[in-house]
């Protein structure tokens, strides 16, 4: 993964894409009955480190689920969460909330009603807030998983303009079932199969010459 | 969401084969349980209601020699053991007649008695004749019992003299210290210590404490509280529960002192615990001298109720024999009318009373009834022994008791 | 092109919990059913219980014509009752509600700190098989009937408190008000504080399981959308479980709350029966329920009494029913978090 890029993840169902992705921020050990092995590396840091705070790692790599959960609070408290952990002064707090909601492409529309509960906003409007959510606490990293599954395509279409002004920040890792979206936001994508990564390149290349039988198979639409 | 993977095909509409007669079936199946347990359970508990409130329903079942009987009980908790031991040797006798007795209170035993859902009920105080006349029982003493003052003086394990005055005025107090002048003349060459006196009393209702407020209410005019199983206390008076409860509480109460049912004697002593000598009548006016305090033994708790009978007019059983059953006693005030009866040899315990059963005069089932009738009276002479008092803490029936019980028991309504 | 049949595909990091909405409820997609004729048979028997209490509460009420409520000495503080004079009885209702009041109070506050430390213990922190062994134990405990409470009470725990822990306590804990009243003279460790302490004790694995089941039902992706921000555990308990888990919290209060003031027999059995309001904590005193307790067998000889005792009664029916309602109108609302968390997913 590269700063200032989207990655995209695409598979099949039940290949490992959202395990894959909840590794790098650790979040897989919220899952039980699982073996980790191998190693992830963050700016040259093993995460899996025994002296890594799994916390830290996560403060650095932020995450998006692919349903929109907030949290039964208000809109500005949603985005305030991160940073109340940090007990960051009112008015800093303040100012990331704005900024993070105007990152997040929310700001126009929730401007006025920022202590209502965050769950009268559509879907769409959910999930770009946790996105300003995520982003509050001002991580290296979005990991992002099938954030568009639940959403309708004016929902997905905001999302996607989205990350082509979020990767000017940030790195950007999306988890899609959907090749036409990875085609369409993705700097690079990776291919995953059967639990394992069995093509990673440039997104125009992979689509167009995969080097992988099976990956053409898939882009192709034979199965999946 | 993944579990629809089960289904086989793609057909989720209701009608989908899923089984049907099985679910059907099994619901059905939880239904015809629950309402099995429900009836079973209304059942069981209107068959243990009816036993609990001792219902007559099913007193006389017709067993392969002839009828059998079932004789309920319920009332006093110190009557209770008594029955226990009476019940299975009167069946010995009598094999077609079972007691069932309960322990659940005077105050209970009185009330369902009088309702008539037991064939007798057992109490501590006696019915009063009003009442027994308007419900149409009759007390039936069947034992002598009485209460001891206990108490806990550090340093002290002699026999105080306290008479039925100075208890009054501890317990209203008037009296809070054991070096108090007043208790002082009555024990001459005790050292008593300076130490504030507690005075304990019941927190349930209790014949004890309808025995103890009586002796109060009777030796002293300024008594406040009346006399009865429950009354009103000092606010700095500590409660327990219970003759066991009392003499724990005791135990552990430096100055304390309290009232003690006789059948607590073994108990409160093995805590350490020692009991005064009870002024009598002529101590309420002369309390200075030593002859005027009873220690209770059987003899002297005997001639309580002798002289208690004696001194009734017109005869009845419905008697308090405190103080040795003043004519008028309840009436009675230090000063206030009634005569005190000569002085007996020995001179009788005065804090005495009689365990009551009530029964029936012109019972429901008057079959049932000569049963009932029937093991009083042998509770009445071959169950009047040591054998069966000594175990439970309580004196054989004076004669002149016995007399009056088969008296009363002529006229119960019996079919023969 | 290769949409799938089903929508979302179960991926292995999500599978370890169900997600609540993922499934519209069979009510929005299946037509209305039938009620089948077995539930409209079995209804009336749901209406017992209210009947029940309807019933009760008209026998109390017959039989006690609450005459005695609009009496001034019904609410003095000064209990007087001769049974030669039971028309000039003072029944002195606040003087048992206080110490109905403080026992359950004491009992509620420390209960609600242990359930909450036990609860979030065992849901958050141990392991999940030892937390749900932990749970089933102190659900099992609910079970205990209370006089086996106020046995051990009595026996065990009111010998050492009247003789060790009590002075020990007031000579340590002596400057807080009421820890450093009279102890008192029985040194038989019975009253406010033991009986409090065997209160909680008993309300303990009641509120213990209401506060366990509203933090276990707390939506798992909400506490992993905490995680992801970098929240310890610790603080996801407190920002987001307790959170959204908190009208059960408040529902378990009101629930303790009513069980501890209706019971009877174990706090009777040491609260030391005492007709005073306490002057510490090492103090007797009375209860509602102990009064109802060990008045009733006198209540049968005097009538005054009895109708007294019914008239306390329907008083602490109407108490317990308020904080019954309290605490289903606070786990109403969180049916009414239901649709919140459903619409944050």
């Amino acid at each position: 993964m590269h700063d200032r890029e989207v990655t995209a993840i695409i598979g099949p169902s039940g290949c490992g894409k959202t395990t894959f992705i909840r590794t790098l921020n650790r979040m897989v050990e919220m899952s039980s009955g699982l073996r980790i092995e191998g190693s992830v590396r963050y700016r040259e840091q093993e995460i899996y480190g025994a002296r890594i705070d799994p916390v830290q790692v996560r403060r650095r790599i932020g995450m998006v689920f692919q349903r929109p959960v907030v949290f039964p609070q208000s809109i500005y408290e949603n985005v305030a969460f991160g940073l109340r952990l940090d007990r960051a002064p009112p008015e800093e707090v303040d100012a990331a909330v704005v900024r993070s909601l105007q990152r997040a492409a929310l700001w126009e529309e929730v401007r006025g009603i920022l202590k209502r509960p965050a769950f009268e906003l559509s879907g769409g409007q959910q999930q770009r807030l946790c996105i300003a959510r995520a982003l509050a606490v001002d991580p290296r990293v979005l990991l992002m998983d099938e954030p568009t599954a639940s959403l309708d395509p004016a929902g997905t279409q905001r999302i996607e303009d989205l990350l082509f002004e979020l990767k000017r920040e940030y790195a950007v890792v999306i988890v899609t079932h959907n090749m036409q979206q990875a085609a369409r936001v993705a700097d690079r994508t990776a291919f995953f199969f059967g639990g394992r990564l069995v093509e990673v390149d440039d997104t125009k290349r992979l689509f167009e010459a995969p080097r992988d039988p099976l990956t053409e198979q898939y882009i192709t639409g034979r199965f999946g | 969401m993944s579990a629809n993977a089960n289904v086989p095909n793609d057909d989720l509409t209701r009608s989908a084969p899923r089984g049907p007669r099985s679910r059907t079936m099994g619901v059905t199946a939880a239904v015809a349980l629950a309402v099995v347990l429900l009836v079973v359970g209304l059942g069981a508990g209107y068959v243990l209601g009816d036993y609990v409130l001792g219902n007559k329903g099913s007193n006389s079942t017709t067993s392969g020699n002839g009828p059998s009987y079932t004789i309920s009980e319920s009332g006093s908790s110190l009557i209770y053991p008594l029955m226990l031991s009476l019940g299975p040797n009167f069946t010995k006798l009598y094999p077609n007649v079972v007691i069932s007795p309960q322990s659940t209170g005077s105050g209970t035993g009185i009330s369902l008695a009088e309702s008539g859902k037991v064939d007798i009920g057992g109490t501590d105080a006696y019915l009063s004749p009003a009442n027994a006349t308007q419900y149409g029982l009759i007390n039936v003493p069947i034992a002598i019992s009485a209460q001891l003052i206990f108490y806990n003086i550090p340093g002290y394990s002699g026999h105080l003299n306290l008479n039925g005055t100075v208890l009054a005025k501890i317990y209203s107090g008037a009296i809070t210290n054991w070096n108090d002048p007043e208790i002082a003349a009555a024990n001459p060459g005790v050292n008593l210590p300076n130490l504030a006196i507690v005075p304990l009393h019941r927190q349930d209702g209790s014949g004890d404490t309808f025995m103890f407020t009586s002796l109060c209410y009777m030796s002293y005019s300024g008594w406040p509280y009346g006399y009865g199983t429950s009354v009103t206390w000092l606010k700095s008076s500590p409660s327990a529960t219970g003759n066991a409860g009392m003499v724990t509480t005791l135990s552990t109460t430096k100055g304390g002192i309290a009232y003690i049912g006789i059948s607590y004697l073994s108990e409160a002593t093995a805590a350490g615990l020692s009991y005064a000598a009870v002024g009598d009548q002529a101590a309420i006016s002369d309390g200075t001298n030593p002859a005027n305090y009873i220690l209770p033994t059987p003899q002297t708790i005997s001639q309580d109720a002798t002289l208690g009978l004696a001194n009734l007019q017109p005869p009845s059983v419905a008697v308090s024999l405190i103080l040795g059953g003043v004519p008028g006693a309840t009436d009675l005030k230090l000063g206030g009318g009634g005569t005190l009866p000569s002085t007996a040899d020995p001179t009788p315990y005065p804090i005495v009373n009689l365990e009551y059963t009530l029964i029936k005069i012109s019972p429901s089932d008057a079959t049932l009834q000569k049963w009932v009738v029937a093991f009083l009276e042998w509770a009445l002479s071959f169950g009047n022994s040591a054998t069966y008092m000594t175990p439970v803490h309580f004196l054989p029936l004076t004669p002149a008791v016995i007399g009056y019980d088969m008296q009363a028991l002529q006229a119960v309504t019996v079919s023969s | 092109m290769d949409q799938p049949v089903l929508r979302g595909e179960g991926s292995v990091g999500a599978a370890g919990h169900a997600d609540p909405v993922a499934a519209p409820t069979p009510a929005s997609i299946a037509p209305a059913r039938r009620t089948p004729w077995w539930a409209w048979a079995l209804s009336p028997i749901a209406l017992l219980p209210l009947i029940f209490i309807v019933l009760i509460a008209l026998v109390l009420l017959f039989s006690g014509d609450l005459k005695l409520l609009f009496e001034p000495g019904f609410w003095s503080f000064n209990f007087y009752f001769n049974p030669l004079a039971p028309s000039q009885a003072v029944w002195a209702f606040p003087l048992y509600l206080v110490g109905t009041a403080l026992t359950a109070g004491i009992a509620l506050a420390l209960a609600t700190a242990l359930s909450l430390a036990l609860a979030i213990s065992t849901t958050v922190y141990l392991p999940a098989w030892l937390g749900r062994s932990l749970g089933t134990l102190t659900n099992l405990l609910a079970g205990i009937p209370s006089v086996v409470y106020g046995i051990w009470g009595y026996v065990v725990l009111a010998p050492y408190f009247g003789l060790t822990l009590q002075p020990a306590l007031r000579s340590y804990l002596g400057w807080i008000p009421f820890f450093g009243g009279p102890l008192s003279e029985t040194a038989s460790g019975t009253g406010v504080l033991l009986a409090s302490l065997i209160l909680t004790i008993m309300v303990v694995p009641l509120t213990t399981a209401i506060i366990r089941d509203s933090l276990v039902s707390v939506p798992h992706p909400l506490l992993e959308a905490s995680f992801a921000l970098g929240a310890t555990r610790w603080e996801t308990t407190r920002r987001v479980r307790l959170r959204v888990a908190r009208s059960g919290v408040r529902g378990a209060v009101f629930l303790g709350f009513g069980r501890a003031i209706g019971e009877s027999v174990a706090v009777a059995m040491v609260i030391g029966g005492q007709t005073q309001i306490p002057p510490s904590i090492y103090s007797g005193t009375s209860t509602v329920s102990a009064f109802l307790l060990y008045q009733q067998d006198s209540a049968f000889i005097y009538p005054a009494l009895l109708h007294a005792l019914v008239e306390f009664a329907v008083v602490l029916l109407l108490i317990t029913l308020v904080f019954n309602y309290l605490a289903q109108r606070a786990s109403g609302e969180r049916g009414a978090v239901g649709p919140t968390s459903a619409a944050g997913i």
